[in-house]
Order: C-alpha cells, then sequence, then structure tokens
C-alpha cells in the first residue's frame, strides 16, 4: 500500500499504479471439440458460456457509461448460456488494465451491487482464501499486461490445477472477462474443468 | 464536400457559439459524437443554439505532461449540457480543489481554449 500511495500521480485519481504495464510475450491456447479434446494429452477445460456486451459510447444525459459498461449484458448472456448464476462462479479472472476495472467489473457481473464493489475487495473477499478469489495469477495490474490472455490463460491454468501455490482449491465455475476501447467492447466466458455444470 | 459533424461544431465554437444537433424530424437533441460518420448529416440535422447552463458530470485532474503548451496539472471535464449531450472540456476554475461532481456551471469562450466552463 506505501508502494501505492508513493507512486506518482498521471492522472488523478488514477497513479501509475493504478494503470498496469505493457509487455512483449506470446500465449497460445487451443480451442477444439469436447470429442478432439479428450484425445489431447492434457485434461481440457470447458467453455460452457460466452457472451457479449458492446454497450457503445452514447455521450448524452441518462448513460452511466463509466459504471455500466458492456460487461452487464455479456455476463447475463454467458451466465444464460451456461445455465448459472452468479453465486455460481468460484473463480474470476477478469481484463483489468485500470485498478478501477476489477471494481466496476464485481459490480457489473452481479457479485455486488453497485458501490459495494470496492468495500468487498477491502474486506478481503477476493484475495487469496476468499470466497470469490480474482485475478489469481496477479491479473494485468500485478501479473503481466498480455491483453485478453493474461485473464485466459490464468483461467485454463486454475481449471488443470496447475496453479502451484496459487491453485485455488475451488475451480469449478471460472468467469472470464475481456474488454475493449473505453471499456464499450466487453466479452466474458464461462470455464470449468468438468464436462457438466450440473 | 460536406464538413464533417465535428468540424462544424468546432467551427461554431471558432465563431464563439455553442451549439448542438437536433434531429429535425423528431426535435431530439443527441450527442455531439452520435452520427460522425454520416455524408448527410445536413439533411438530418440542424444545430441549435445551446444555453450555455451545464453541470459538472465528471473530471480527471491531468499530471503527466502530454503537451509543451498545457502545463500540469490542468483538468479535463466532462461535461453535461443542459440540453442533454455531454461534452469533453475544461473547467476554469482558481483552485481545482474546488471541482465537485454535480456543480453548475457556465459556457464561456476565450482565445486560448475555444470553449471553457467556469462556476456558475
Amino acid at each position: 500500500m506505501e508502494d501505492y500511495l508513493n507512486s506518482r500521480m498521471v492522472v488523478e485519481p488514477f497513479r501509475m499504479l493504478d494503470c498496469c504495464f505493457p509487455v512483449n510475450g506470446a500465449a497460445a491456447v487451443v480451442v477444439t471439440g469436447v470429442k478432439q479434446a479428450k484425445d489431447c494429452k492434457r485434461k481440457p477445460v470447458y467453455i460452457h458460456g460466452m457472451g457479449q456486451g458492446h454497450a457503445g459510447l452514447p455521450a448524452r444525459a441518462g448513460y452511466d457509461r463509466e459504471t455500466t459498461s458492456g460487461a452487464k449484458r455479456a455476463g447475463k448472456n454467458a451466465y444464460k448460456m451456461a445455465g448459472i448464476k452468479a453465486k455460481d462462479v468460484s473463480i474470476c479472472e477478469f481484463y483489468d488494465a485500470f485498478s478501477y476495472v476489477g471494481i466496476a467489473s464485481l459490480e457489473a457481473y452481479g457479485f455486488c451491487k453497485p458501490g459495494e464493489g470496492g468495500p468487498f475487495i477491502a474486506d478481503g473477499h477476493t484475495a487469496p482464501g476468499g470466497k470469490l478469489p480474482v485475478n489469481t495469477g496477479g491479473g494485468q495490474l500485478s501479473g503481466y499486461y498480455l491483453q485478453g490472455m493474461t485473464p485466459i490463460t490464468e483461467a485454463v491454468i486454475q481449471g488443470r490445477g496447475d496453479g502451484g501455490k496459487r491453485q485455488v482449491k475451488k475451480n469449478d465455475v471460472i468467469l472470464v472477462s475481456g474488454n475493449g476501447g473505453r471499456l464499450q467492447f466487453h466479452g466474458s466466458l464461462i470455464m470449468s474443468p468438468m464436462e457438466k455444470l450440473t | 464536400m460536406t464538413k464533417s459533424f465535428d468540424d462544424m461544431f468546432k467551427g461554431y465554437i471558432d465563431a464563439g457559439e455553442l451549439r448542438v444537433p437536433k434531429y429535425k424530424n423528431s426535435g431530439e437533441i443527441t450527442g455531439l459524437s452520435a452520427r460522425n460518420d454520416l455524408d448527410d448529416w445536413e439533411q438530418e440535422f440542424k444545430w441549435v443554439k445551446a444555453s450555455g447552463n451545464a453541470t459538472l458530470y465528471s473530471f480527471v485532474i491531468f499530471h503527466q505532461q502530454y503537451y509543451d503548451d498545457r502545463p500540469v496539472p490542468y483538468n479535463v471535464a466532462t461535461v453535461e449540457l443542459e440540453e442533454g449531450p455531454r461534452i469533453i472540456s475544461k473547467v476554469d476554475i482558481e483552485d481545482m480543489a474546488d471541482l465537485e461532481v454535480g456543480m453548475k456551471l457556465k459556457a464561456k469562450f476565450n482565445k486560448k481554449d475555444g470553449l471553457v466552463f467556469v462556476p456558475a
């Protein structure tokens, strides 16, 4: 916290440590059918749901784009396809290029009410051992910023049980988010090591 | 060739006028970025004078210098016009600690910035 408070202001209220740092790197995931995946060397992680929400940037009164991004619609669609609700999610891997995006995502995906995301994190619920571990690999802010591959690869790692010391025991339903532009484009995935969720 | 939506808006600003686009059919006043890609917007919109009354919707304060002629710190504000559109602008204010979301503002023109807002 001291490092954070000592980091310089970039655009107030954002300090340098509120912003992730782009890195060069590469990661790959193989997407294939369920039948084919069974023949692979490693156990697959299944995609149960996906959703998109593109809210646009309506520059008008009545649209609170800072707090209602496309995440809400994307999440709703992904939950629906997977046949789950927010309370069923056990791990979140968010695209958190700026610190507040994680807070806004918790609210948009239905884990907290608007305005309660900050206190939810401060209470330790998203930390290791918390009831909803978030960005278990450090996310883009503390891990590495390889755009959408950061949350997706960590979801695969957690789904396979490859997390080592950071492995979350209850890894049955993993939510992955991705966003772009000024948060007006949003995508979600529901992943699991289980072939069937129910 | 018709001028772009942005050019029209900025043209009015250069002339010391704040205008907003209004649909000719419905009378609805729309956002300034709404139809920037439209070539023949002139058939659909007319530009009407705005009152200049506004509310501070959100703001940030830049501490990193990006432009030589913009010494830091300076504010960048989302200002909601009385007519509905929100625009990115600047609040000309002596002490930035006095900036408060929801405060009433008034449009003002100056040579350096063109359009700015000041506390009403």
